[in-house]
């Protein structure tokens, strides 16, 4: 997609959320199907990404905006794994991303995700996890479910610290 | 993809390599490098190895894989210890399902996948499929139906590492009722 963007001579900021941006930038998960992501501006970059779609053979909706809905109100943390002047690719940092998987907090989705973020962001408490969430979405606390899913992790155990994958190489 | 399909006919036909080898006429090595993806037979081969197992090839306009392609998924990933990424596949399996209308939502479904070798993923995936196809209004394919995809001692959906209670409540009736312990808003697609 990066390839097509640049031949186009179309700039793009694409933002990234969700599994794909764990993927990329904060720890090894398993294959990624599709990519949460807003992107600006959105046009042409859609329309690329359509064309990669049909290239590949994969589905339309392979790059898509649904999660974009999560991203935080009051704060944003973006870490850049790419940029060349016209077209920029950022990942969700992982506090962000723990602070968007709390508010998810979907039983047997969620909680190893929330379990690993939690090692890396060094949250070894509820109350630290709260007070993360509360930097994110502040006015809004944790929700019961997320509660009964913390309580679970920390009587279980946090993950070791996972390895960081490989900077992406775009040419 | 070949080798998936292949197999999963045989597989659900309670068949061996050597005896779809016999009733074809494929040389058994052959079948066996072909399953394992490394000889890729022509459509031909494919078509007498298929109606071999009792099934014929039919094309349905989708690029999204089949509860049948993804079960072999979770099976690997089973096999490779690897439940967090069983439960990955399960999660596109319902994206897909989501993803597609009408008769293409019930085709993806009505291949019965083969056994995954762990009987809570078996009926993990027809519960899936059964509430899948439901909100279409479709009848729940037989496959999903056997006793086999029913558990008798219930499992609560998860990823090998931890295991967050859910409330029956929260349930739906298809996964309930096979003794799959899932929240709802697990399988809400985002």
């Amino acid at each position: 997609m990066v390839a097509l963007l640049k031949e186009r001579g179309e700039p793009a900021g694409i933002r990234i959320v969700g599994g794909a941006a764990i993927s990329l930038r904060h720890y090894e998960r398993g294959p990624t199907k599709d990519i949460d992501a807003s992107v600006h501006p959105s046009g042409p970059a859609l329309e690329v990404a359509r064309a990669v779609a049909y290239e590949n053979t994969w589905a339309d909706d392979w790059f898509n905006s649904a999660a974009t809905m999560f991203v935080p109100f009051a704060k944003t943390e973006w870490v850049p794994i790419f940029e060349d002047g016209d077209v920029g690719i950022w990942v969700a940092s992982a506090p962000m991303l723990l602070a968007m998987k709390l508010r998810a907090s979907r039983p047997g989705r969620d909680d190893r995700d929330i379990g690993t973020l939690m090692t890396i962001c060094g949250v070894r408490s509820k109350s630290e996890a709260e007070d993360l969430y509360e930097q994110f979405y502040p006015g809004e606390i944790l929700e019961p479910k997320a509660h009964r899913m913390l309580d679970v992790i920390l009587r279980t155990g946090l993950p070791d610290l996972p390895s960081t994958p490989p900077p992406l190489d775009l040419g | 993809m070949t080798l998936d399909l292949i197999r999963t006919a045989r597989r659900t036909n309670k068949q061996t390599q050597k005896a779809l080898s016999a009733r074809s006429g494929v040389p058994a090595s052959s079948l066996s490098l072909i399953e394992q993806g490394k000889r890729n037979p022509t459509l031909q081969t494919v078509d007498s190895l298929l109606r071999s197992t009792g099934h014929t090839l039919v094309t349905v306009r989708t690029v999204r894989e089949s509860a049948a392609t993804i079960a072999g998924r979770i099976e690997r990933a089973l096999g490779d210890s690897r439940p967090d990424l069983a439960v990955r596949h399960f999660l596109q399996l319902n994206d897909n399902l989501i993803a597609e209308h009408n008769e293409v939502r019930y085709v993806l479904g009505s291949s019965e996948p083969a056994a995954t070798g762990v009987k809570h993923w078996d009926a993990a995936i027809a519960a899936l499929v059964a509430y899948r196809l439901a909100e279409e209004d479709f009848p729940a394919p037989s496959w999903t139906l056997h006793p086999d995809r029913y558990l008798k001692k219930r499992w609560t959906f998860n990823d090998g590492l931890y295991v967050i209670p859910v409330d029956t409540v929260d349930v739906p009736t298809e996964f309930l009722e096979r003794g799959v312990l899932i929240d709802a808003a697990t399988l809400v697609s985002v």
